[in-house]
């Protein structure tokens, strides 16, 4: 194509060569050039330099354009430098963004701060890709044309009782598409959405230590933006419960608080409100820093509530609520002899609904917790049986006489039932105690023998041990919620205590400038085709050339 | 007598009549009481003021012989008579070529300033009771304005003179130009193939003696015009007839204008094919040297001792003004002088 049109431009030149402009000369004298020799007066063909007139520049300039429109002309592209880019805009909307800082939310702040960074760089943004986050990643808006747009669409969410799952950002962050800036916004509508080469990150949590990274999205030109600012509060920061490890009975409840932002520790109380309505304020004590505790005894079942006083500048902390369940004697479904064991370990028996099974053979099992009981200790045969193993981190083996196994001539159970793996067991298949993990049973030789010796003890601890363990991995009901995505209000016992949410003193780490114009590595450089407009440009020209031909004829 | 303005239309000679008024025809000065051959001069008033004796010659009144003086000569065989100043009325006809070269170039026509050039000596004639004829050169008409010195009159006789109007010559020469083909030009009334005694109308209006100006610049389509016209005015002079042919040259300003290159010509005379030409310097210096050379043989073919030929040059330049062309020939050229003389210069 290129020689083409550098044949055509030559043809033009030698065109007008050939067949020069001649301008029009009226003189009075004119008869006296009759006898001179006459430039073509029988052919209009007479070589010699074009005549600079305008119908030959604007012809040799069309073909000249058309000439550097060629596709594989390296003047057919140019590197844009004034592209736009698409920016994705993360905002954090989790719960710590109520916080009050200087008479407005951390939210507002927000807002301001997008406002003061986009606004300036508006001619140089193509499009906003908006999403919120918190516990979860959630696309707000695409393909946001104007920062007053913006703007509005990030005014319009509020912060949710919800925590702040960095995870999330970093993700995002990592796995963002990264395309070159673009050219114009038509560009990024036509790809289906408004590909971003850069994000801005706003939030009230100080700039995570992977922002920073060599690698990371700092170095690509991603931003952070902290917020926040150091405001005093104080909130409980943890419920502790204290059960019962076999009943799971609810006994204490730690309530730890914690300061921030430069609150004073020594006005904080604790008030606890209990089920019957009664109310007790405790000031919170054994300060450890800025986190101090409050036991609270909990002596029956129902719904307690705590409100911390003073409130401080996050809300959400300011108070919580569990509710203590009511517990009751283990439900066992005992299907060995020997059932007076019920009654000495305060156990009821229930076949329908039970916490634990105790049951005579390995077949009996189902997904239920369950002890499977073994034919019996043996008798003493009058030799050390060594253990041979000892499983040192189970729970099954805590307290039992490991002598006593050895020495006493006790026989474990000949065979170890399948699925199962021996917590204490000896040399030819002794096994002492057993456990699966699903579903979950132990196994064990016998019930525990009667008598006051060791052997007796060995064996209660034995089967105790294995009760506890099973009995310690039931589901117990917990005393309170967090808010999730899907329940993101607090209610009741559901709060919204998420961790860190009110930690309103850290101090503020922003990281990055932002700024679409920066260069972005490799892919920054776009190179936009310049032949549809040097082809407008020539079909431009010949319009001329054409209308100032046309008139110049009429004339 | 009737003095107007410079008048307002554009072909009106931008000279005020108070500048012209301080002129008046030198040729007055020039012909004496007692002049050569069979001239007919017509003497005003009876107070024949003496001037000098000379010798006498064949044709001379013998009445002015001044026998006395004759028997004091120191030639005896020699005859001597009388001269005097005569108070004489000079006849001057101005002929006005109005042929289309005449009609160029447009930032100054030549014409035009024929025009006012026969404007201002009719009206300096007139001022000085000499009579004055206008002729148009190629039509053959003759305006009559005697010794008028009103310059509306002369202008509206010009006007009639420069009228184009489509006469057997000029509708043949039209003819001509558009075929290309040029026959004889016999039938025109001042013109023609052999030169002819004037008896035509301007013939009658050119007596001996009389002086006869041409405005014109010589561009005929062919040799023929031009040996013609130079055997007129040869023929005009045995009359003791003074010709003054003023040579309007507007060759530096139209060549200017136009400049070198490529070019189709046009103008009078020339027809299709148009002419397509390389205007050079050396190809402009040969056609003003065919030109010259032509003038050059009008020069030889019309002397005989009562020709002159004044030379109008237009200035090379792209636009020049046709007042300041007027002034500067009018006023300051030599000949012209020979022509007009302010009162009081001798």
């Amino acid at each position: 194509m290129t020689y083409v049109f550098g044949a055509l431009a030559a043809a033009l030149v030698v065109i007008y060569m050939a067949r020069p402009n001649f301008r029009r000369a009226y003189l009075s004298a004119a008869l006296f050039f009759r006898d001179d020799p006459v430039v073509g007066s029988t052919s209009r063909i007479a070589w010699s330099t074009p005549h600079p007139t305008p119908p030959f520049f604007l012809q040799l300039a069309v073909l000249l354009l058309l000439l550097l429109a060629v596709p594989h002309c390296p003047a057919a592209a140019v590197i844009d430098r004034s592209v736009k880019t698409g920016v994705r805009v993360l905002v954090d909307r989790s719960a710590s963004m109520s916080t009050r800082q200087n008479g407005a939310t951390r939210f507002d702040a927000a807002v301001a701060a997008l406002r003061s960074v986009a606004a300036p760089q508006q001619s140089a943004i193509a499009c906003f890709t908006l999403s919120a986050f918190d516990l979860e990643l959630t696309p707000i808006a695409e393909n946001v044309a104007s920062v007053s747009e913006l703007l509005d669409l990030v005014s319009r969410l509020q912060p949710r009782p919800l925590g702040t799952e960095l995870s999330l950002v970093e993700r995002a962050l990592a796995e963002a598409p990264r395309t070159a800036p673009l050219s114009t916004v038509a560009s990024a509508k036509v790809e289906g959405g408004c590909a971003t080469a850069a994000t801005i990150v706003v939030s009230d949590m100080p700039a995570p230590p992977w922002m920073e990274r060599p690698d990371g999205p700092a170095a690509r030109g991603d931003v952070w933006i902290d917020v926040s600012q150091p405001a005093p509060n104080a909130g409980i920061v943890d419920l502790v419960d204290n059960r019962d490890r076999v009943s799971g009975e609810v006994r204490r409840l730690r309530v730890v608080v914690g300061t921030f932002g430069g609150m004073a520790t020594s006005t904080v109380t604790l008030t606890v409100r209990s089920p019957d309505g009664s109310s007790r304020a405790h000031p919170v004590e054994a300060w450890d820093g800025p986190a101090g505790s409050v036991d609270v005894s909990l002596p029956q079942p129902g719904q307690y509530a705590f409100q911390v006083n003073p409130a401080g500048a996050y809300r959400y902390d300011d108070e919580a609520r569990i509710d203590v369940p009511r517990s009751g004697p283990v439900r066992v479904d005992w299907q060995v002899a020997r059932r007076e064991w019920l009654t000495r370990l305060g156990w009821t028996e229930d076949r329908d609904n039970p916490d634990l099974r105790v049951l005579p053979s390995v077949e009996m099992l189902d997904s239920r917790p369950a002890i499977v009981v073994g034919s019996g200790y043996g008798p003493r045969t009058g030799s050390a049986q060594p253990v041979t193993t000892f499983l040192e981190t189970s729970a099954l083996v805590t307290g039992l006489n490991l002598d006593v196994a050895e020495r006493s001539g006790m026989r474990g159970a000949p065979a170890l039932p399948p699925g199962f793996t021996a917590a204490l067991s000896g040399p030819e298949g002794a096994v002492w105690i057993a456990e699966r993990a699903t579903p979950v049973a132990a196994f064990v030789p016998g019930l525990p023998l009667d008598g006051d010796g060791n052997v007796a003890r060995f064996s209660s601890t034995v089967f105790l041990n294995a009760a506890r363990w099973i009995l310690e991995r039931r589901p117990r009901p917990p005393l309170f919620t967090l808010t999730s995505p899907e329940q993101p209000d607090p209610s009741g016992s559901r709060i919204a205590l998420h961790p860190g949410e009110g930690n309103t003193g850290r101090t503020p780490r922003s990281i990055g400038t932002f700024d679409p114009r920066a260069p972005r590595g490799q892919e920054t450089e776009r190179r936009l085709p310049l032949w549809p407009w040097l082809v407008g440009a020539a079909a431009l020209v010949f319009l001329t050339e054409r209308s100032l031909a046309l008139m110049r004829g009429a004339a | 007598m009737t003095r107007s303005g410079t008048g307002s239309t554009p072909e009106a000679l931008p000279i005020p009549s108070s500048q012209l008024d301080r002129y008046r025809l030198r040729l007055r000065q020039r012909d004496r009481g007692t002049v050569a051959g069979a001239h007919l001069i017509r003497q005003r008033g009876q107070s024949l003021e003496f001037r000098e004796f000379r010798p006498y010659l064949p044709g001379d009144d013998i009445r002015h012989v001044d026998w006395r003086a004759s028997a004091r000569h120191q030639r005896r065989n020699e005859l001597v008579v009388r001269t005097f100043e005569h108070e004489v009325q000079t006849r001057v006809v101005i002929s006005i070529d109005t042929r289309a070269t005449m009609q160029l170039p447009d930032v100054a026509p030549k014409l035009q300033l024929a025009r006012w050039f026969a404007e201002a000596m009719a009206y300096i004639a007139g001022r000085s009771a000499d009579s004055v004829a206008l002729h148009a050169l190629e039509g053959g008409q003759v305006v009559e304005l005697g010794s008028s010195a009103d310059r509306l009159r002369i202008r509206r006789a010009l006007q009639r003179v420069c009228m184009p109007k489509a006469t057997p010559g000029r509708a043949r020469r039209a003819r001509e130009e558009r075929s290309g083909v040029r026959g004889p030009a016999s039938d025109e009334p001042g013109f023609g193939a052999e030169p002819r005694p004037i008896c035509t109308a301007l013939g009658r209006a050119l007596p001996p003696g009389s002086v006869w100006l041409v405005l014109t610049d010589l561009y005929f389509a062919d040799d023929a015009e031009v040996m013609s016209l130079a055997a007129r005015i040869r023929n005009a002079q045995q009359g003791s007839r003074w010709v003054v042919v003023v040579d309007f040259d507007s060759w530096p300003c139209e060549t200017h204008r136009v400049g070198h290159g490529l070019y189709r010509l046009d103008g009078p005379g020339v027809s299709a094919p148009e002419l397509r030409v390389r205007l050079t310097s050396g190809l402009l210096d040969d056609v003003k040297g065919r030109i010259d050379e032509r003038k050059r043989r009008f020069d030889r073919a019309a002397a005989a001792g009562g020709y002159e030929r004044l030379r109008w040059t237009w200035p090379a330049e792209a636009d020049p003004a046709a007042t300041s062309i007027f002034r500067e020939h009018f006023f300051g050229q030599e000949i012209v002088r020979r022509l007009v003389m302010p009162d009081g210069a001798r």
